[in-house]
């Protein structure tokens, strides 16, 4: 098809465009503008729910990299060696090593137990850190919900994570939680067959599992408690400066750790479940968008089939006068473009203008995460080449069919 | 020279074989004005379409300056009629969606104009149809007569070996009817080649020569030695 044909073809699209009925105009760009959103937004849902759960844990708790103890060990060999690594690397912002011990916790300890009453408790990760360094990786005072964060090294005080406390979990079962806890409480753990009284002194809250259903204590009481060695934390959280590559950061870490310890980046350090979610949703979204597609393709191919049926006589006229086939396809060719550029131009406006903002701003409360939109250029870029090659495509269809039939039919209305 | 050679057609209707034109022959010299008669279903639109291209089912044969133009392929027949026919309908055939100038030009665009010439062209064309006030109304704001004159302006745009015309007057009242006959008798004092079919007598006495047909067939063929051409003298469009 030569260029002048595409010129005029253009120009004649352009003309009937201009002069067609504006609410028609309007009600297809809308179509388009919902069919681009629901391609985008339905799918980013989907996927920012991992996303968000996924970003959460890394903020929350693994930090960009997470130094774990090696599968059937049960803690990290000559931490210390790690840890002066970290403090002397500039690409490492913050690490925070930290201790764990399981314990039995109990609540309501002090109240006078009737014959059919239980004292409620609840199974819980006891974590002994460096309240500074795991704020600066974590920052975890900022999860506080209630009460407060460490000041400086505090012995007998706690921070509690709200998963094991009833009053935040109203779902839990008996067993899982305990009640009455509120800054000022006490709560008794079980240590080494005895026991030892925390008083709470704040409450955090995070939707990741292993932030929130921890006992914080400050790490030198922790290694005084349980005896354990300053050399052998459990896990070392890191952070890195901005603008590093985990990569790089990981090889240094590795190098330091040796066989010592298992050195993950955070995506690593999820393991598969997540992966493995985000992948189904991700299908999932795409199932949805490729529904999205055909809908809107169905849709432009009616709104032209019909518009092409009822215009044959003049496409007749045109063909009459000693129009080209090509350029009256071009003409429709040009109104199927328009529609759709013009559809999906208000779908970026409202989805950059108004639904991320919106989205990041108040993010979908999910029990598992912050649901965000995950929307990335790319992923745009790409849902616009298939939305506008679809409708393009269905829009041509019903023209280079109509086009094809005998001129005289075609004015006559015959056929 | 347009030439028509045993032009046979034949439609089925009601599960019957119909020959709607019956070895039909016609030869009309340039710079002629010729007019097709007859009743209604006749077959003279059938003929007209056969002449122009606009039908490609027929058996015989059409030669234009004695080449073959039956038998083209569909996009070189619109090829030939963008080049050499011009044909004007009996409802205007007008694009609604394009300006009075837009329809003119856009047979000046497709024989490759730019757009400010085609434009241009379409505005003298409209002018010598004494249209030169409405070049930018949509045909819905234009009366019968002056949609019939932008099909007119339309069709001798590109100045056409042969002008055909299939009863242009017929939705005009007498005044309408006489402006355009006004035109095409000037066109063709200019050399215009012009085949029309009329039902209305009058206009036929003004061509050169008078084709009556019937039942699919030429039944006489007259040359008008005086063509009346006076008769719509006082319509005359400069
Ligand atoms: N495709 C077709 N199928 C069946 N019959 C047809 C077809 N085309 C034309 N006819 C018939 O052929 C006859 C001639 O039609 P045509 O339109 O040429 O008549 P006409 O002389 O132009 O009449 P009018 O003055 O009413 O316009 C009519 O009886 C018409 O019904
Ligand atoms: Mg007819």
């Amino acid at each position: 098809m030569d260029l002048n044909n595409l010129r005029i073809g253009l120009l004649l699209g352009f003309w009937q465009l201009k002069r067609a009925n504006a609410w028609t105009t309007f009600l297809i760009v809308f179509v388009m503008t919902l069919t681009f959103l629901n391609l985008v937004v339905v799918s980013g849902i989907l996927i920012g729910l991992v996303q968000g759960s996924s970003d959460s844990y890394q903020r929350q708790y693994s930090g960009d990299i997470l130094v774990d103890k090696n599968p059937f060990t049960k803690y990290i060999s000559k931490g210390n060696d790690i840890l002066s690594a970290a403090k002397d690397s500039k690409e490492i912002e913050a690490a925070s090593a930290r201790y764990l011990e399981g314990a039995v916790v109990q609540s309501d300890f002090t109240k006078n137990i009737k014959a059919n009453e239980v004292t409620p408790q609840a199974a819980a990760t006891i974590a002994g850190i460096e309240p500074v360094d795991e704020d600066r990786v974590t920052g975890l005072s900022k999860l506080v919900v209630a009460g407060k964060y460490f000041d400086r090294s505090e012995f007998n005080s706690a921070v509690i994570g709200s998963g094991l406390l009833a009053e935040y979990n109203p779902n839990a079962i008996l067993g899982e939680t305990l009640k009455n806890v509120v800054p000022g409480s006490k709560v008794r753990i079980s240590v080494n067959g005895g026991y030892i009284d925390l008083k709470i002194k704040g409450i955090v809250k995070s939707k990741v599992g292993d932030v929130n259903r921890r006992i914080y204590i400050d790490r030198d009481y922790f290694t005084q408690l349980y005896g354990r060695s300053i050399n052998n934390p459990n896990e070392i959280a890191i952070k890195i400066s901005p603008g590093v590559r985990p990569e790089s950061v990981k090889l240094l870490l590795q190098a330091a750790a040796q066989e010592n310890a298992l050195v993950q980046t955070a995506r690593e350090s999820q393991g598969s479940f997540l992966k493995d979610i985000e992948a189904t949703f991700s299908l999932l979204g795409g199932v949805i968008g490729g529904i999205a597609i055909m809908v809107s393709s169905i849709t432009i191919f009616i709104v032209i089939f019909i518009n092409a049926l009822t215009r044959k006589k003049y496409i007749g006229i045109l063909k009459a006068i000693g129009i080209k086939n090509s350029v009256i396809a071009a003409s429709y060719l040009a109104q199927a473009l328009f529609y759709s550029v013009a559809g999906i131009s208000v779908g970026l406006m409202l989805l950059y203008g108004s639904i991320k903002p919106y989205f990041d701003a108040n993010p979908i409360n999910f029990p598992f995460s912050d649901g965000i939109l995950a929307v990335t250029a790319t992923g745009v870029a790409w849902r616009v080449i298939i939305l506008v090659g679809a409708t393009v495509a269905a829009g041509i269809l019903p023209i280079l069919f109509i086009v094809r039939k005998n001129t005289l039919n075609l004015i006559l209305g015959r056929e | 020279m347009i030439e028509a050679k045993n032009i046979t057609k034949i439609v089925k209707s009601g599960g019957a074989d119909l020959k709607i034109l019956n070895d039909v022959n016609l030869t009309v010299g340039d710079g002629e004005f010729t007019a097709i008669i007859g009743r209604s279903g006749a077959g003279k639109s059938t003929l007209l379409y056969v002449l122009s291209l606009l039908d490609a089912n027929f058996e015989g044969e059409v030669f234009v300056a004695g080449n073959k133009i039956s038998q083209l392929p569909d996009q070189e027949r619109v090829e030939y009629r963008l080049q050499n026919l011009g044909f004007i309908f009996q409802e205007y055939a007008l694009l609604p969606e394009l300006t009075a100038t837009e329809n003119v030009a856009l047979p000046f665009l497709m024989r490759g104009l730019g757009k400010k010439q085609a434009f241009q062209n379409a505005k003298e064309a409209l002018a010598q149809v004494g249209l030169e006030k409405k070049t930018e109304n949509l045909p819905a704001t234009l009366s019968g007569g002056e949609q019939q004159r932008v099909a007119i302006a339309r069709a001798i745009a590109g100045k056409p070996k042969i002008l055909f015309a299939d009863e242009p007057t017929a939705n005009l009242d007498s005044v309408r009817a006489c402006e355009i006959m006004a035109i095409f008798l000037r066109l063709n004092r200019g050399g215009q080649t012009i085949i029309l079919i009329t039902h209305e007598d009058e206009l036929a006495q003004m061509t050169h020569r008078i084709v009556e047909m019937n039942d699919g067939k030429i039944i006489s063929d007259k040359q008008i030695e005086n063509p009346r051409v006076n008769l719509c003298a006082k319509h005359k469009i400069s």
